[in-house]
């Protein structure tokens, strides 16, 4: 355990390789977790390889083939102007994953950051970033989306015009880095007291170094962690920020808006609800067994427990 | 938390073999669904013969709060109030004007300053007290009154309202009211207090009034009782003993209730509730449907979308919608037809009329769809097909945005078709839906429509049962929103016309019918010719209901279901 949370030494190669082959052989005995690993492999490399796994294009409407059950023809029946619900599934994907990705990003890289600079420099530094933190979650979130979902339109940016999926990601992930700081801070408020990151002060370290080659390597679990969940937490709201107006617009299609509105067909066509259901809900549970095997093979304290 | 894992992977193993088995069982809504909108009763044993008694339940998603018709602000409180509440005149399920506790219809002076009523004689309110022209008097101070909800046009104009005696009610106008005849849609008993006591009068709760029904019980968010009133003027009418109004949590759970019959009517459902309907055919559901008038529509924007909106659009046109022979196109692209018998089932009429039906309705010839010519006609205008398939024209694309309110189903599905029409055409349709209150905000709060910051928006609206005032402010010159006018009127599309302006203008000085239903006709004829607005389809009034209720005939305009409740009957056993 002393070897893995103490300081690594300088030198490269041998240690940091056979470092990687201890966490990815801790990895693979987490048996859920390779199994989530492998969907969510799968599951993305279909959909970055949809034009060719498609046999239909996402958009080509077909109004007199409206509601099909699933077929041969068309695997996930079709939707409600008779285009492939495959099809749009796989494209579907495309932008959720996406979005999912760039808003956790974000919100991991807003939420790291002004954890670890809170809870390193503590005083004023951390009261004023936490109480930031404390407004940001007592704001009321629909409210806040609306306010930016219309500034970010008003800016009439190009790469940030309707279809695209990156406003949507922005406004979730500047929404959703709060947990990650609190979580960052309290692990860096114990960590800077331990005696190596005091040893590389001692030693003349900087700030910087010993913020990020000292403290972050050590507080990489509960942040993988709060990214995976995240990912999942990002994909779901796609699918309310889309209703509101001003999340990626029809006809592109993605999870969310593929789900919505189809309560009223959930009883004469429930295919159309059902497939993107379904991928939201495989996602989200193959990345969190995911990222619960990441935490178990990273924490060297949870695998002594066992 | 190991546990849960374990749960939830079960559940998502319960999850797709339940969608494996799902598929091929479903039935298919999408093929022959063209029944017509018409009901077909159910025989029972004479379909013609009403038996007295019984109780009909209606659900409704909404609750009625207020049943001082003074002071509604709700469709279902209209309808409900309806009930027990009725007007000199009303509207036929026809859309057209009959009398109702007038002996016929108003008649009216040479000089179209004088109206008059002859009342029935022997109607009596629920109280027992006679019904006269004093209680119409009172109807009108009360509609003028500062606490009245409801619109004082018309009656604003009467200088005198004169009783030569207790059936004869004598309005003398200071200048011509056009559509006088809606005047007098209820009537409040003189008896109900002082007008500036209004908000806490006593009927407002216990309503008096001359229809078939009275209040009897009330259970706030769970049901109105109405039964028999026993003074109502028509001998062994009503036929029903009861009617009760039942709160439902939501539309969803309403047609689970008319499935099983535990509910004999829903209020107020939508063309995309079709097919749900259609599959409880066999459980003993059918449906009522009428035409309310109302048009699903394109508005074009002809003003520059830069939010300037400009009075005169020619000032600063839109670059690509002013053109004309580009509306024309996007018709000529537009498969009306193809959206009827698909998204709508085939239940409803193509759009092509501001005025479709009722006593001023100018039906108009259906638009052609003709791909050729709308490529013709871009063309013409300068248009060239791009690399891409859109067009340009000086570097410009050929895109347009549209907008209508989100979450709506068969709004985005219609806007999603239109979008593969159009680009058939070379026409980038791109949606950018907002919520209602963003798309319908008024001009202080920077709505779109009203600023002109818009393409297409796409909406819902129509010229109720008289079309004078949804005319004028929709196609008329001054009826453009500007920071001038502070986002006076409807026409959004910033349409100016002076043959327009002057029919509108000449109708609202006349009151002979036929006159006026000349003239808005051909304003209907002219807007289908400078295509400010595009009218998809016709909208509908729909109530599902049980096939052993009868009698059940909504009324357009008003959403009105109630209107002749005292020829309901039931044959259920």
């Amino acid at each position: 355990m002393a070897a893995i949370s103490a300081p690594l030494p300088e030198t490269k190669s041998a240690r940091e390789q056979s470092l990687f082959l201890f966490f990815w052989l801790r990895f693979i005995k987490h048996r859920m977790a390779l199994i989530g690993g492998t969907v969510t492999l799968l599951i993305v490399l279909l959909v970055v390889l949809a034009p060719l796994v498609s046999p239909h294009d996402p958009m080509t409407q077909d109004l007199l083939h409206r509601f099909q059950p699933p077929s041969a023809a068309h695997w996930m029946g079709t939707d409600d102007l008779g285009r492939d619900m495959f099809a749009r599934v796989l494209y579907g994907g495309r932008i959720s994953l996406s979005v999912g990705l760039f808003a956790m990003t974000i919100a991991i890289l807003l939420g790291s950051t002004i954890g670890l600079v809170a809870g390193y420099y503590g005083g004023w530094v951390d009261s004023l970033l936490m109480r930031m933190t404390e407004t940001f979650m007592s704001i009321p979130r629909l409210f806040v989306l609306i306010a930016m979902g219309m500034f970010l339109r008003t800016l009439d940016l190009p790469f940030l015009q309707a279809g695209s999926f990156l406003p949507i990601s922005i406004v979730i992930g500047a929404l959703s880095w709060m947990g990650t700081a609190r979580l960052v801070r309290a692990s860096t408020l114990e960590l800077r007291e331990r005696e190596f990151v005091l040893a590389t002060r001692a030693l003349g370290g900087s700030d910087a170094r010993i913020l990020f080659r000292r403290i972050f390597p050590n507080i990489a679990s509960p942040i993988i962690v709060s990214a995976t969940l995240g990912l999942a937490g990002a994909i779901i709201s796609e699918s309310g920020l889309s209703y509101l107006g001003f999340g990626v617009q029809l006809p592109t299609p993605t999870w969310g808006n593929m789900l919505s509105n189809t309560q009223s067909q959930m009883t004469t066509a429930p295919w159309t609800a059902v497939f993107p259901g379904l991928m939201i809900f495989i996602i989200v549970i193959a990345i969190n067994y995911l990222g619960d095997g990441l935490r178990d093979a990273l924490d060297p304290r949870h695998a002594m427990k066992k | 938390m190991r546990h849960l894992k374990i749960a939830l992977t079960l559940l998502f193993v319960a999850a797709f073999a339940l969608a494996a088995c799902s598929g091929p069982a479903a039935t298919q809504p999408a093929s022959g669904a063209t029944e017509p909108a018409a009901v077909t009763e159910a025989p029972v044993v004479d379909p013609n013969a009403p038996v007295s008694g019984g109780t009909i339940i209606i659900g409704t998603p909404q609750e009625p709060g207020m049943m001082n018709t003074l002071l509604t602000s709700s469709s279902i409180e209209d309808a409900v109030t309806s009930l027990f509440d009725e007007g000199l005149v009303s509207v036929n399920e026809k859309g057209e004007y009959v009398p109702v506790l007038a002996k016929e219809l108003p008649t009216v002076s040479e000089d179209g300053l004088v109206v008059t009523w002859k009342l029935k004689e022997g109607v009596k309110w629920s109280d027992g007290s006679d019904f006269t022209c004093d209680d119409v008097k009172f109807t009108m101070d009360g509609a003028l009154s500062d606490l009245s909800q409801v619109s004082a046009s018309g009656y604003r104009d009467i200088e005198t309202l004169e009783c030569p005696d207790p059936y004869t009610v004598v309005a003398t106008f200071g200048e011509v009211y056009a559509p006088y005849l809606r005047l007098f849609a209820y009537t409040i008993p003189d008896t109900a207090g002082p007008l500036e006591e209004m908000e806490t009068w006593d009927i407002n709760r216990n309503p008096v009034g001359t229809g078939p029904f009275i209040l009897s019980e009330w259970v706030p968010g769970d049901h109105l009782t109405f039964t028999k009133n026993p003074y109502y003027r028509e001998e062994g009418k009503p036929y029903l003993d009861s009617i009760i109004i039942k709160i439902l949590p939501s539309r969803e759970v309403g047609m689970q209730l008319l499935g099983t019959g535990e509910i004999d009517a829903l209020w107020d459902l939508t063309e995309a509730d079709f097919p749900a309907l259609q599959g409880m055919a066999a459980d003993g559901v059918t449906f009522v449907s009428t035409v309310t008038g109302e048009n699903e529509l394109l508005a074009f924007n002809f003003g520059n979308n830069d939010g300037s909106a400009p009075a005169d659009p020619s000032t600063n046109p839109h670059p690509i919608l002013y053109d004309l022979k580009v509306r024309e196109a996007i018709q000529y692209a537009i498969d009306k037809q193809m959206i009827v018998d698909t998204l709508l089932y085939g239940n409803v009429k193509a759009g092509n009329s501001a005025v479709p039906v009722g006593t001023f309705g100018c039906p108009q010839p259906a638009s052609e769809f003709n791909l050729g010519k709308a490529n013709a006609l871009l063309d013409e205008a300068g248009w060239k097909m791009g690399a891409d398939g859109i067009r340009e024209k000086d570097g410009m694309r050929l895109s347009l945005k549209i907008a209508t309110t989100t979450g709506n189903q068969l709004r985005e599905q219609t806007e999603q078709v239109l979008a593969e029409m159009l680009k058939q055409a070379g026409i980038e349709l791109v949606i950018e839906n907002v919520p209602s209150d963003v798309l319908f905000a008024s001009w202080e709060s920077d709505g779109m429509r009203d600023h002109g910051t818009f393409d297409i928006v796409m909406y819902t609206t129509g010229p109720g049962t008289d079309p004078d005032s949804h005319l004028y402010s929709s196609y008329h010159s001054s009826q453009i929103p500007t920071a001038e006018n502070e986002g006076t009127g409807a026409n959004f599309a910033r349409y100016i016309n002076a043959d327009v302006d002057a029919w509108l203008d000449e109708a609202a000085t006349i009151t002979d019918t036929a006159q006026r239903k000349d003239l808005y006709c051909k304003v209907v004829e002219q807007i289908n010719k400078d295509i400010p607005r595009l009218f998809l389809y016709e909208r509908l009034s729909i109530m599902g209901h049980r096939a052993d209720f009868h009698g059940l005939k909504i009324s357009p305009t008003f959403v009105d279901f109630a209107w002749d409740a005292a020829n309901w009957w039931t044959s259920k056993k």
